[in-house]
């Protein structure tokens, strides 16, 4: 991560816009890093090439996946992260970040549930990610996919009161899924510069033990 | 399969062909392909890759199979093939 990076997370130390619109570099540098430590606590070694209890995938996915085979393409990725065709099933948590129109929301996707989760800290429109991401869960499991079995949950996040938080509230929003809480308690529009500053310690630690 | 952007292109091939890969390049406008060898730093093909486009590197993301590549990484610590493709993505940011 660079200064630039830092820039989008916390202008005014970092000589970066001062809107604040988070970059995919700290969106994606975050959400692994508080998986890994997720993964770690739960006793997950990624050298045995299960499938991980939690994932996130590279926020690129949203573009990779609609392009033409996208889901396809996407297949790939989930071999590379073993949770490919039956081994989704197996995962508790897989977040999908998404950058659309200048907009950060998150799909969060618990398989041993088949719950679809969307947050939006603008609530907008949701049909279209909902959709795709089943697009893709049929995809990689064929047969085993039954469209009913899989609930769909939105509305659950806060709202953000400006025009620049909403790649934060999609790191925390994360940050709740994975420690059991409802996004929509745990995170609220007045956190959003304290989350700033935590998000950009944990970067530099490089490490989640942090309080929630 | 490779173009005047290889790396490689000028040097003497001096393995065997197995020991070399074709990979893609592709940003979804553009597509360059490379023959490297499977120890070769993916660093040379992407800096080849955004001077032929004319792109800084700070402005790109290179991804295999999902996973972010470094420039130190090479084909065998990626676990490459021959034919596999590095996507190249622009900076994502948003706030509203």
């Amino acid at each position: 991560l660079t200064a630039h990076d830092f820039g989008t997370l916390l202008p005014s130390d970092f000589g970066g816009a001062a809107s604040g619109w988070l970059n995919d570099d700290i969106v994606n540098k975050f959400l692994s890093v508080i998986i890994e430590k997720e993964q770690q606590n739960r006793g997950y070694v990624k050298s045995t090439k299960k499938s991980p209890p939690v994932h996130a995938y590279a926020s690129q996915w949203w573009t990779t996946v609609n392009k033409p085979k996208g889901c396809e393409n996407l297949t790939k990725w989930s071999k590379r992260a073993h949770l490919q065709g039956r081994q989704l099933l197996h995962a508790d948590l897989i977040l999908f970040p998404i950058c659309e129109s200048s907009h950060w929301t998150l799909l969060a996707v618990r398989p041993k549930d088949r719950s679809i989760e969307y947050l939006d800290s603008l609530s907008g429109n949701h049909a279209r990610y909902l959709n795709k991401v089943r697009e893709y869960i049929g995809t990689e499991l064929g047969d085993l996919y039954i469209a009913g079995e899989w609930k769909e949950i939105t509305h659950r996040s806060s709202r953000q009161n400006n025009s620049n938080d909403c790649g934060v509230f999609t790191l925390f929003n994360a940050f709740a899924l994975l420690r059991g809480r409802n996004p929509g308690e745990a995170v609220q529009a007045e956190d959003m510069p304290d989350a700033r500053r935590q998000i950009a310690a944990t970067l530099l630690q490089g490490d989640a033990s942090g309080e929630f | 399969m490779s173009d005047a952007g290889s790396p490689n292109m000028q040097k003497p091939d001096d393995g065997g062909q197995s020991e070399h890969l074709n990979i893609k390049v592709t940003d979804n406008n553009n597509e360059v392909f490379f023959k490297i060898k499977r120890t070769t730093q993916l660093k040379k093909l992407m800096d080849a890759f955004c001077d032929r486009q004319g792109k800084s590197p700070q402005s790109v993301r290179f991804l295999f199979d999902g996973q972010r590549v470094q420039p130190t990484d090479n084909p065998d610590s990626l676990e490459m093939q021959d034919g596999d493709t590095l996507e190249v993505h622009q900076e994502q940011i948003g706030g509203c």
